[in-house]
């Protein structure tokens, strides 16, 4: 830990469970108090993962609808972040990234420089129940940087 | 205010989770609890009455090691937030846990002193993350 106070740099990873706002206030607490901007980032599902199939073999209809997916993903997210901006001061970037999650995000920390990433405990694969995501649980055990997990646990 | 707890055991990673406490409390405006847990060594058989440690000489070096670390740390008597320290007996986790029912933020080193090879995640930190109430920060040695 060597980073000063000013030099965070925040991630917060979010999906659009009911989760998320417990998520994104934990973010923007560390960035309000370090004074510092919030990367709000969604990862999203990369294509449909068909085994045995060359891509050209999926369908047509299944691409576009999975376009029609990811353009309202990251519709949402650039909403959010902008009502965030507006509401808290905190400056908020909205990114939404295909690919694997733990990997995404992993990489997502280098690329940013970030300082903190906040996410659920909850993980994207596996099972809901499992109360230490495998997300998280990846993100804890790779990171080199402070990882802060919000519980699925309602106060 | 809000209330920040941190747990140490004098280990390289739990020095850098009460670094980052401190330097987050006081950027919160938030209060510090820094708490040590220590628990009676398992023996295989009864030492001779009289060179018996009881459990004041056990809390007494705890607290010992405590001032120690919270000294060495930097996180000073003059800080300019609420610093309150805990000594607490039993498992660490637990201890931890009890702690933080009604704290902002817990916060954890990624490994102790317990835990073996191979275990990346310190079981202490994997046991506050499964159950705490409030988020848990994990904080990795750089």
């Amino acid at each position: 830990m060597t980073s000063s106070p000013s030099e965070y740099t925040v991630i917060a990873a979010v999906d659009f469970s009911d989760h998320g706002e417990q998520i994104i206030r934990e973010g923007l607490l560390l960035a309000r108090a370090a004074g510092s901007s919030l990367h709000l980032i969604h990862v999203a599902a990369g294509e449909p993962a068909l085994a045995g199939y060359d891509k050209e073999d999926i369908s047509p209809f299944t691409r576009s609808a999975r376009a029609g997916e990811l353009t309202d993903e990251h519709r949402k997210v650039r909403e959010l972040a902008a009502t965030l901006t507006d509401t808290t001061g905190v400056d908020v970037h909205p990114l939404v990234i295909m690919g694997p999650a733990s990997e995404t995000l992993l990489s997502a920390i280098d690329e940013l420089k970030a300082t903190h990433i906040v996410l659920g405990t909850h993980g994207h694969g596996g099972m809901h129940h499992l109360m230490f995501g495998s997300v998280a649980q990846e993100l804890v055990r790779r990171s080199n940087v402070p990882v802060l997990l919000v519980p699925v646990v309602k106060r | 205010m809000g209330k920040i707890v941190v747990g140490v055991d004098g280990s390289a990673g739990s020095r850098d989770a009460l670094r980052w406490a401190f330097a987050e409390a006081k950027l919160r405006g938030a209060s510090l609890e820094v708490v040590i847990v220590w628990q009676y060594p398992i023996t295989a058989s009864l030492p001779t009455f009289g060179a018996m440690i009881t459990p004041q000489d056990f809390a007494t070096d705890a607290r010992t090691e405590l001032l120690a670390i919270i000294a060495a740390e930097g996180v000073s008597a003059e800080a300019p937030i609420p610093v309150s320290t805990l000594v607490a007996e039993g498992n660490a986790a637990r201890a931890l846990l009890d702690a933080s029912e009604d704290a902002d933020l817990l916060v954890v080193g990624s490994r102790g002193h317990g835990g073996f090879t191979g275990v990346l995640v310190g079981s202490v930190s994997q046991q506050c993350v499964n159950h705490a109430k409030c988020p848990v920060v994990v904080v990795h040695p750089n």
